[in-house]
């Protein structure tokens, strides 16, 4: 019904469709704040979160107001705002490679910015001047130079683009598994290998405010690039001949697509497969454009990642499950499906 | 609108592809771009486009140097068919022709009625507005090359450039094809491969051989056994068709037996 509205009805339509999907994005966080290991009623997560905003006073358990708003909410919200920056990523990479595979994970831009992560966090490179983010930024960098380099420009075949990111892919996991290996006591190891699958837990305020705005902020950035993303469909040389700006505009979107990445990966650790299937799952309903399709593809992946956080907790009782493995186990399929259905290029 | 190429130079690996070119389109006059493949045909028209910037030489556009032009200014007086456009995109034919109103678009303004009516009037124009809705991935090659011809009209181009718009056409597209150029009557380039095609429909030719540009003028000048034997390597005769009083060119290869 959702594919009949969104293909068929005019504009009134398609705002309804993002009305809904930001409704139910309230309600999934909602729902998330309720469930887990102590579980909270419904109403009594309401009016924590309530409280929590300010809005209201309400006498509560202390207890469960503070797993509500400080634990669980700031968790739902870090997975809203890391689904929606990785979906948005997605959305980008895969309308300027011109290749349905890419996205931060398939290209190894989440390898590099696990590398730049772990050799700040462990090495203690930069001498403590530049932070974890910041070392994931250089990360991500380092590895979507090198993508480049290998795929020699996004001129070549789109097989070669994600050639090169397997390849990154591999050096950087290589270079990051030396360094934890040779650097990383017991302790140390099994935590961060935890955290480079992809962990929401130990997330607090202050992470969400810094991924919910570098979201937010890539994301009107990349908005007021719609058109010219639309411009790309038939390379690069087309989108210069219709009058875009080639390399500026590359520049801007692969760095915000960079920062993005980094914040999340520094934060969250490296999540695969959100941005390489929610924007195939936004394009289905809502079709190329990019004014309708980056809104939609934010939106989905917020609600889909607020989901698996879901999921990730309660799959196996008394135990969290990495974010990674939880969205990896449903793109795995989605993946082989995408490569197959990929048509070859006539 | 006229486009000039001054003294084009361009190198690759230190090999020139365009070797000093020097060519003036004069307005709405079509000029055809002959050469065996890889003689700097599809070079030179991304040096005209200002795809690629030229080592030396200048391209100019009417009065308007195009070195240091912004992009988007150039694409609302220049469109280019590209050879064979591929897209991965799941676009319907409107949609592909609507990136023509890109350069006369900004980021945020809505589609206006003009927009609408242009868009209406190049799918008229080139017999496409019963197929507003299909898919691009399912149109053959010659209605994919009316709809880039399309969306480069919506464009609202002063000067066109094809690159070898008819390659992978059978006969009847090809000469749809380029009837329907000649109609617009715009300052147009047109990369060819067919020496008969070119005599057809051209009012001009020029003929490049080796990135260098070997022979210029009308398809009675140009068109000769000698410069087909020099450039193509092949021995043909040229004559006047009795049937529609163009230059017919037939090849003499070593036939096997009638």
């Amino acid at each position: 019904m959702i594919e009949w509205l969104a293909a068929r009805a005019g504009w009134p339509a398609r705002w309804l469709l993002a009305l809904l999907a930001l409704i139910m994005l309230a309600g999934v966080v909602i729902l998330a704040a309720s469930i887990g290991e102590m579980p909270i009623p419904l109403s009594v997560t309401l009016a924590s979160i309530t409280n929590g905003l300010g809005i209201t006073d309400l006498p509560l358990d202390r207890i469960q107001q503070g797993i509500v708003w400080q634990y669980r909410m700031s968790r739902a919200l870090m997975a809203a705002s890391c689904g929606a920056g990785l979906a948005l990523c997605g959305t980008i990479l895969q309308a300027l490679l011109r290749n349905a595979l890419a996205e931060p994970y398939v290209l190894g831009i989440s390898a590099g910015a696990s590398t730049g992560a772990v050799t700040v966090l462990l090495l203690g490179l930069g001498g403590g001047l530049i932070g974890m983010p910041m070392g994931a930024f250089l990360g991500a960098l380092a590895a979507f130079a090198l993508v480049i380099l290998l795929a020699a420009g996004a001129r070549s075949s789109t097989t070669r683009v994600i050639l090169a990111g397997v390849a990154a892919a591999q050096l950087f996991n290589a270079l990051t598994a030396w360094v934890v290996s040779t650097s990383a006591n017991a302790e140390q190891s099994r935590s961060i290998m935890f955290w480079l699958l992809g962990s929401l837990g130990g997330v607090r305020w202050p992470d969400v405010g810094l991924a919910a705005s570098i979201v937010i902020l890539g994301g009107l950035i990349c908005l007021c690039f719609a058109r010219t993303l639309d411009a790309f469909a038939f390379g690069e040389d087309a989108a210069a001949a219709l009058g875009v700006a080639v390399a500026p505009v590359r520049l801007i979107l692969l760095t915000v697509t960079a920062l993005i990445t980094a914040t999340m990966v520094s934060i969250v650790g490296a999540v695969g497969f959100v941005g390489l299937v929610i924007p195939h799952a936004a394009r289905f309903l809502i079709g190329p454009g990019h004014l309708r399709l980056l809104p939609a593809s934010v939106l989905i992946g917020a609600n889909f990642m607020v989901l698996a956080d879901i999921l990730s907790r309660i799959i196996v009782p008394q135990q969290v499950l990495p974010i990674g493995v939880v969205t990896a186990l449903f793109g795995a399929p989605a993946f082989a499906l995408i490569l197959y259905r990929a048509r070859p290029s006539t | 609108m006229s486009l000039e190429g001054h003294e084009l130079r361009w190198m690759k690996h230190q090999t020139p592809i365009v070797d000093d070119v020097t060519l003036t389109v004069q307005p709405h006059e079509t000029l055809g771009l002959l050469g065996p493949n890889g003689s700097g045909k599809s070079s030179l028209l991304q040096l005209l486009a200002s795809l690629r910037t030229p080592d030396t030489g200048r391209v100019r556009l009417g009065d308007m140097p195009l070195r240091h032009q912004s992009r988007r200014r150039i694409a609302r007086r220049l469109a280019l068919v590209e050879q064979h456009a591929t897209t991965e995109a799941d676009l319907c034919v409107e949609e592909v022709v609507q990136l023509g109103r890109t350069p006369h678009r900004g980021p945020l303004r809505p589609w206006q009625p003009e927009d609408e009516r242009i868009i209406r009037q190049v799918l008229e124009r080139v017999g496409l507005a019963g197929m507003r809705r299909r898919r691009w991935h399912t149109l053959s090659g010659g209605e994919r090359q009316r709809v880039q011809l399309a969306r480069a009209m919506a464009q609202q181009p002063e000067v066109l450039l094809l690159d070898e718009p008819t390659n992978h056409l059978d006969i009847q597209h090809q000469l749809d094809l380029l009837a329907l150029i000649r109609r617009l009557a715009l300052t147009s380039v047109i990369a060819l491969h067919d020496l008969n095609l070119a005599a057809m429909f051209c009012d001009r030719l020029i003929v490049m051989h080796r990135g260098q540009l070997v022979a210029e003028g009308t398809p009675a000048t140009v068109l000769t056994p000698a410069l087909i034997h020099e450039v193509y390597g092949v021995t043909a005769v040229v004559e006047r068709s009795p049937h529609h009083g163009r230059l017919q060119v037939h090849y003499l290869p070593d036939l096997p037996p009638a």
